[in-house]
């Protein structure tokens, strides 16, 4: 069995992020992704990134991703294990189950950052398990991974940012976008996505929605309709649109498998994405030593993600006792500030109430563990035993 | 779509070299593709978008996540079923069928 | 509570665009820059892309930028810096007839010199044509290639796109090209007469 002082799972810009600022502290780390590249979703980001102009904004994400590439390749601290699946996180062990190109290995890691991202959400109507109807990160991966069309003429679903941003990179490729409708009564992304995919003459229907996918093996085209103020379809405001690819951009929720295997407190909170960890503000989660950021923690902008990852691999080299005091709470208060003030803007205001909703979760949660660990356990030492508990999922 | 449009050969921001082609095949059909792209893509820009059949009612899959999240890809590759069409890679050679439910159980030949 | 006009059609309302145009007596003056950024959102590379002070500093990530027109020359380098693509520069002081525009196209082909364009306004519509004046492409992957066009006036504050438009009587060389160009102005000039009219030539 391998031994690591940090696995990441996840080689995202979170993940990437986590894995530079720990080595930098002199903390060995084991990044583990499933592609056989580092970046993550970057790779196909072709739009230029928002936030500071010290950290990358106005740089394109495939140019982002090629920096925190050579970045990684370049630090001896960091060990990329890439065309590696981790299969399972078993708690009790504190060991990762992996496969990799060698074969199936046994990684046990001091801590766990979970940097695993998220999936697409799917959306009901008839016909959406129709192939053609693909998820709005698919269609990037085709066309700007792959370099093919997904089709001829596309429907987008979801006015969220990556709804216009992709949107906007079909036209790009070449490919038309027939409309893209919108269920809420406003857009869901940055006006400036918006007014950019306006300017090429794509109409953007809000208070829409898709009445039915159609087609006999793949789609042959789609009904829109107008909603009501109940979210109903209004009988005779049907469009009919000749598209053969449906593009769905209905939000995204954190991958979070490995987090709930690992007895990670969960909770269902809407305006982060849905399912998400309880962790505090250093990243960590309710088991001690396992983190969470990026995407995983809450669906958001990969500026933010990036800034969670520095933020998860400073608090994770001074757990490991690598970061001197002083250092490590300058870093800290510069990461905690970065953050809020990436999410001071209105674009930012449900991420911001999602947040709170969780830490108010994670409150009561450590206020109901603390007063059964009290029932149970009168007169021990609560604090040190149960973290000790804890602590032994993790490390050896 | 005309299959020579289906690939990108001019964009505004990024650059698509030529790769080895390879043959495979699909359904027993020969085809071809670029090696060590994902079978799902040479599948696509070869026009081919069923690439499986559901459990219960047989209804046509194709991808849907294109990063094997969401195992909606699922074929058989050299008599092996479950494999996710969306990230493995194309080798020549390649036999690839639609997989129909669970697929067929894999069994040596002898 | 309604949206507004922005956030329900991405199309900015009137009142938003003369909140972000320069006073009468500056834009008479030459190039400046419109920056269609209305929205409170996390950014700031504009700010850093300006060489001459023109985009003030930001209190907060969030900020809106704000332009000081005596400072800004209407270069155009924030025009491929802008992350949005929400930023233009407009000539008007070109000449009596024609402004140009500065527009941001990540698209292909990407005109050349002397082609035609048809221009577009905020909604796609096309509104006229025009002329690819000068053409700074951008270095792949990073740039932005940025197509200064040239526009009948009264286009100076709706043209924000361009298609290129068929070339039908080009040939390789610079006869054609000119021909091209002529036949183009004619094509803008008798659109700005049938127009509302220059603003660079009404005169108050």
């Amino acid at each position: 069995m391998r031994r690591t002082e940090l696995a990441i799972i996840g080689a995202g810009p979170a993940g990437v992020c986590a894995a530079l600022e720990a080595a930098s502290h002199g903390v060995r780390v084991t990044l583990i992704d499933r592609e056989e590249h580092i970046g993550g979703q970057l790779v196909k980001q072709t739009h230029k990134f928002f936030g500071w102009h010290e950290k990358s904004a106005g740089t394109r994400g495939i140019v982002i991703s090629r920096d925190l590439a050579d970045k990684v390749k370049d630090n001896p601290g960091i060990c990329f294990m890439g065309s590696t699946e981790v299969l399972g996180y078993y708690g009790d062990d504190g060991v990762l189950l992996l496969e990799a190109p060698a074969g199936i290995q046994l990684l046990e890691p001091e801590r766990l950052l979970v940097a695993a991202g998220a999936s697409e959400k799917m959306i009901l109507f008839p016909g959406n398990d129709l192939p053609g109807v693909y998820g709005a990160g698919a269609v990037q991966t085709l066309m700007n991974v792959r370099g093919v069309r997904p089709g001829k003429s596309v429907l987008m679903v979801g006015s969220g940012n990556i709804g216009l941003i992709v949107s906007y990179q079909l036209a790009q490729a070449g490919v038309k976008v027939a409309a893209l409708v919108e269920a809420l009564p406003k857009i869901g992304g940055y006006a400036v996505h918006a007014s950019k995919i306006r300017r090429l003459g794509i109409p953007i229907y809000t208070r829409h929605t898709v009445k039915e996918a159609y087609g006999k093996n793949s789609v042959e085209g789609a009904i829109i309709w107008e909603l009501d103020d109940n979210w109903q379809g209004i009988p005779g405001t049907e469009k009919g649109l000749d598209v053969d690819v449906m593009c769905l951009a209905t939000g995204l929720t954190p991958l979070c498998e490995f987090l709930w295997q690992a007895g990670v407190e969960m909770a269902y909170i809407p305006e982060l994405g849905g399912f998400v960890p309880l962790y505090d503000e250093h990243m960590e989660t309710t088991v001690k030593g396992i983190y969470v950021a990026g995407d995983a923690a809450c669906i958001e902008e990969a500026s933010m993600a990036m800034a969670e990852g520095r933020l998860a691999g400073l608090a994770i080299a001074r757990s490991l006792g690598k970061v001197p005091d002083g250092e490590f709470s300058r870093k800290r208060e510069d990461s905690l500030r970065e953050l809020e003030e990436l999410r001071a803007g209105p674009t930012s205001e449900v991420i911001v109430r999602g947040l709170a909703a969780m830490r108010k979760r994670l409150e009561e949660h450590l206020s109901q563990e603390h007063s059964s660990r009290q029932a149970h356990q009168p007169g021990a030492k609560p604090d040190a035993q149960q973290g000790n508990q804890q602590r032994k999922r993790v490390s050896s | 779509m005309e299959s020579s449009d289906i690939r990108i050969k001019q964009h505004p921001i990024l650059d698509f070299p030529e790769r080895r082609k390879v043959k495979f095949y699909w359904e027993g059909k020969q085809l071809e593709g670029y090696e060590g792209e994902p079978i799902a893509s040479a599948l696509h820009a070869a026009g081919v978008k069923v690439l499986h059949k559901s459990l219960k009612r047989g209804r046509p899959r194709g991808f849907f996540c294109a990063i094997g999240n969401c195992s909606s890809c699922l074929v058989v590759v050299d008599g092996v079923p479950n494999v996710r069409a969306c990230t493995e890679k194309l080798r020549a050679g390649m036999r690839v069928e639609m997989q129909v439910g669970v697929g067929p159980v894999p069994r040596s030949k002898e | 509570m309604k949206p507004d006009m922005l956030m329900s059609t991405g199309v900015p309302s009137k009142q938003q665009i003369d909140g972000v145009t320069p006073p009468e007596s500056r834009r008479k003056q030459g190039p400046f820059v419109v920056i269609e950024c209305f929205q409170e959102i996390p950014c700031d590379p504009c700010y850093h892309s300006c060489r001459f002070g023109a985009i003030k500093p930001l209190e907060s990530l969030n900020d809106i930028p704000q332009v000081d027109w005596d400072r800004c020359t209407g270069c155009g380098i924030c025009v491929a810096a802008c992350p949005g693509l929400a930023i233009f520069v407009v000539d008007e002081a070109f000449s009596d007839t024609e402004c140009l525009i500065a527009i941001p196209y990540e698209f292909v082909p990407l005109p050349e010199k002397g082609d035609p364009v048809y221009l577009l306004d905020r909604e796609g519509r096309r509104v006229g044509q025009g002329v690819a004046h000068r053409v700074v492409p951008g270095r792949k992957p990073q740039g932005t290639p940025v197509v200064w066009v040239r526009a009948p006036n009264e286009l100076s504050m709706e043209a924000r796109h361009l298609l290129p438009a068929e070339k039908a009587s080009k040939k390789a060389g610079q006869a054609s090209d000119k021909a091209a160009d002529q036949a183009s102005d004619k094509a803008s000039a008798g659109e700005s007469l049938t127009g509302k009219g220059g603003m660079n030539c009404v005169s108050r």
